[in-house]
């Protein structure tokens, strides 16, 4: 790792055997999470006993808060961001967000969620732990806040015309 | 041996576990058995990487049914989190699909059949979760699916 280059396919089948032959502990990932925070001058960074960590990430035009999860034994980071602000989603949000869990690069591996008895949508993402450091962490934290931000404004423009709607609907 | 025959042959081993001692990966590379009135597919995959996936036809729900896509969205976190599956809905809008996959490089019977296992176990009771959905006039709402430290960590 270290490289700046993308990780290849053949990369991706090395790290995946990896992980399926071992699991990286929660030091391991505390490591790794401490190492992005050096590199980037933030305090330190480190998951709660839940296996937990929330990082907030200033973005162009607002800020993204991002949950880290990390359960023992398991080969990835779960990586997740409430998609809609905390606003409650229409049934067309939901439908769109269930069509980009279909794959073909729309949520880039992840999937939409509910989190249950809350309205809130949240995109989820897990982030392969074998052979990962600090700076290949910061990478795929930056592509999912890009990803999620895009997401972010297709679903409010969603949302602006669910209003609309309604409110055509109401006059 | 190559991945492909590999992944063939795993398949054999799995159907072979079953009873089914002459099922396995047809020339197209997929064979799909009957689990419980539950079609699932198993295909190899070449591209982007080597894979034996498994996929399985959930239902449809209607165009208006609201309650179907919460349950849809909290199955789908659920699933996610534990690596059983990801659900989604097809181009349609209506047909709900789940899949899930393995490595060529990692796939061994016992990690099929584990693999298997949890997939079929999680697609059945969606499926299952959805009719009930669908027999309420899609106006209840689901039970929800067990709790995680995700969705603790996300609420708190």
């Amino acid at each position: 790792m270290g490289s700046d280059a993308a990780p290849g396919i053949d990369d991706l089948e090395v790290r995946l055997e990896k992980a399926a032959e071992t699991g990286v502990d929660r030091d391991g990932v505390n490591a790794i999470l401490a190492d992005f925070a050096r590199q980037n001058g933030l305090p330190e960074i480190a998951l709660d006993a839940d296996g937990a960590a929330t990082l907030e990430l200033d973005g162009a035009d607002e800020t993204l808060v991002v949950t880290l999860l990390h359960t023992s034994g398991a080969a990835g980071l779960l990586v997740g961001a409430d998609m809609t602000d905390g606003t409650a989603t229409s049934p067309r949000c939901r439908r769109l967000a269930l069509m980009a869990n279909g794959g073909g690069g729309a949520t880039a591996g992840g999937v939409f969620g509910l989190v249950s008895g809350d309205s809130r949508l949240h995109l989820l993402h897990q982030v392969l732990l074998s052979g990962l450091d600090g700076e290949a962490f910061g990478r795929a934290l930056m592509s999912f806040a890009e990803l999620a931000a895009s997401w972010r404004d297709r679903l409010d423009l969603e949302l602006d015309i669910d209003a609309d709607l309604s409110a055509d609907t109401a006059t | 041996m190559s991945r492909a025959s590999h992944v063939e042959a795993v398949a054999a081993d799995y159907a072979d576990a079953l009873g089914l001692d002459r099922a396995g990966l047809d020339e197209s590379g997929r064979m799909t058995l009957d689990f419980d009135g539950m079609a699932v597919t198993f295909a190899f995959e070449a591209e982007p990487i080597e894979t034996l996936t498994l996929a399985a036809d959930l239902g449809r729900i209607a165009e208006d049914d609201a309650a179907a896509t919460v349950l849809l969205l909290e199955r789908s976190s659920y699933a996610f989190i534990r690596n059983l599956m990801t659900i989604h809905l097809a181009d349609d809008g209506c047909a709900v699909r789940a899949a899930t996959w393995v490595p060529a490089t990692v796939l061994t019977l016992p990690r099929l059949q584990e693999l298997a296992e949890a997939f079929i176990a999680h697609a059945l009771d969606t499926r299952e979760a959805l009719g009930s959905v669908g027999r309420a006039g899609g106006g209840s709402t689901p039970d929800a699916p067990p709790s995680s430290p995700l969705i603790g960590a996300i609420r708190a």
